[in-house]
């Protein structure tokens, strides 16, 4: 059996009679307000807007009618994201405190799902970075959140919220997940529309949420995912019930393991904790087989090469206008994506198909259900670090984090990060199920799974308020 | 990209309108010859792959 969920049990909750969403809502309020000093998770809190839409779902269910899972259950959104009514800031100072007029595609069908939005959760600076200053992690406050969603796994994790959204163009929902020890899925290229929602890379953006257990990653992601004509990137594949795959188990699947490079070198804790994450999945009948895929190495020099000019054409009034109101480091990466020749961009996008391809390849060579990986090869470095240690091996935090989640955005391919054990310094790490395009119900089967066989989502970090 | 002299690097920056202090001509360089050398990378993947076509991309597996 999958665990509950936060989601569920609130959700029998609410039926019950046992709580209200109001009681909920004041409780994340609440919670947020105890936390957001020391974790900056949030950079809006929208109390009334919240209560309000806590009142409808209460009365909607004393209706008895019912708009699924997430009625009542409040979520916190990345500002990068628009929220009709408030300003959407994109962690930068470019960005106006004008009120956007509607919401973001993802917002109304969480509205329409009943959910309760709180607030905005803290981004990297334009989506663009794992820092997520000045966002802390609940694990230890000095160390950073990830990102660029650093704000939702924050927030999560400290139990303020039991699910809220993130984007990810190279790893900026898993990269939070791993290092703040909760479940971030993101789905397949085109599963969820990005209409309303700021851009950092058209190609490789996707959104979804970052949540307290698999099974709530589910429900989000059922709540938004679908065709949406706003955003011509959206599949027109129906979408399947994911929950009535959580808790079938893994027995005869196939899942291959990559440990080769952009896979290594790791951590020694992250390498101890992704093998005994195989063999716990091992142990639940899987059947587990090392696969290799060399054109993987190539992962952070096709992943950039297609950034950087992504980044710098829907930047380039900015860029142009204001330079001084982007970061130094991040002004750069949008300088070079403006000046490199198109045949550089046109290169990585070639590339990109080629990574794609190998991946089908081995897929259909070993006949694979999902492939594992370790989400990040470190657990969360110091705040302001910029280069981290792994199996020997110094290196700039962005790109080893980014190393070994980025596949999976070139190849569009789903992948869900789920907490996998801890290191000496009491930190989390996190394991990364990837799956076939559209076919999140079994990356998040595995994930159920191996949820189930382990405690690591019961640990709380010290800074934590519980919510539910 | 093949001329990355500082003068060079500073007229490429002019013409696409970012000049000015929050420019550093000389980061920018540099940046741009690491590009070159993600790029030759990328070039050595690509060898003897047919991938002329490959330029728009599609999640599915067709």
């Amino acid at each position: 059996m999958a665990p509950a969920g936060w989601i569920a049990e609130a959700a029998a909750s609410l039926r019950s009679g046992a709580t209200t969403s109001v009681e909920l809502t004041r409780r994340a309020l609440d919670g947020i307000e105890r936390v957001n000093d020391r974790l900056n998770a949030f950079v809006l809190v929208d109390r009334d807007g919240a209560l309000s839409a806590a009142e409808a779902a209460d009365a909607l269910l004393r209706s008895g009618e019912d708009a699924g899972p997430l009625t009542g259950i409040p979520v916190g959104v990345k500002d990068i994201i628009d929220m009709a009514g408030l300003p959407t800031r994109c962690g930068s100072p470019a960005f106006s405190d004008r009120a956007r007029s509607t919401d973001a595609t993802v917002v109304t069908r969480l509205r329409e799902a009943g959910a309760v939005m709180v607030g905005k959760t803290t981004t990297h600076e334009l989506a663009c970075g794992v820092y997520s200053a000045p966002a802390a992690n609940p694990w230890d406050t000095d160390r950073l959140p990830g990102g660029s969603s650093g704000g939702s796994g924050a927030a999560v994790a400290a139990g303020a919220v039991p699910m809220a959204l993130g984007s990810d163009t190279g790893g900026s929902i898993r990269i939070p997940a791993s290092v703040c020890g909760v479940a971030g899925l993101k789905p397949t290229f085109g599963r969820i529309s990005r209409a309303g929602v700021a851009s950092l890379a058209w190609s490789l953006d996707h959104l979804g949420p970052l949540a307290a257990t698999v099974s709530d990653c589910a429900a989000g992601l059922q709540a938004m995912a679908g065709f949406d004509a706003a955003d011509p990137a959206t599949s027109r594949l129906p979408v399947p019930d994911f929950s009535a795959w959580l808790g079938r188990g893994v027995e005869g699947l196939r899942i291959g393991v990559l440990a080769d490079a952009p896979f290594a070198p790791l951590q020694d804790a992250v390498a101890v904790a992704f093998r005994d994450a195989v063999e716990v999945l091992r142990s639940l009948g899987a059947e587990l087989l090392p696969v290799g895929i060399p054109e993987l190495d190539r992962t952070l020099a096709t992943e950039f090469a297609i950034v950087g000019p992504e980044a710098a054409a829907y930047h380039r009034r900015l860029l142009r206008d204001r330079p001084e109101a982007i970061s130094p480091g991040i002004r750069h990466l949008f300088t070079i994506g403006t000046l490199v020749p198109s045949s550089y961009y046109l290169a990585g996008l070639q590339a990109r198909s080629v990574i794609r391809d190998a991946l089908r390849a081995a897929f259909e060579e070993h006949n694979l259900d999902a492939v594992v990986t370790p989400t990040l090869p470190a657990t969360a470095a110091p705040a302001g670090d910029q280069r981290l240690e792994g199996g020997g091996v110094m290196e700039d935090v962005t790109a080893a984090y980014v190393r070994t989640t980025a596949p999976f955005n070139l190849s569009g391919q789903p992948a869900l990060s789920v907490p996998c054990g801890f290191d000496g310094n009491g930190l989390p790490t996190g394991l990364q199920i990837a799956g076939r395009p559209f076919d999140e119900a079994t990356v998040l089967q595995i994930g159920a799974a191996y949820e189930s066989a382990t405690d690591w989502t019961s640990r709380r970090p010290p800074v934590y308020v519980d919510a539910g | 990209m093949d001329d990355l002299t500082h003068s060079r690097v500073a007229e490429l920056l002019r013409q696409s309108g970012l000049d000015g202090p929050a420019f550093d001509v000389a980061a920018v360089a540099e940046g741009l010859a690491a590009a070159r050398v993600d790029g030759r990378e990328l070039e050595r993947l690509l060898e003897n792959r047919a991938v002329e076509y490959a330029t728009t991309f599609e999640p599915e597996w067709r």
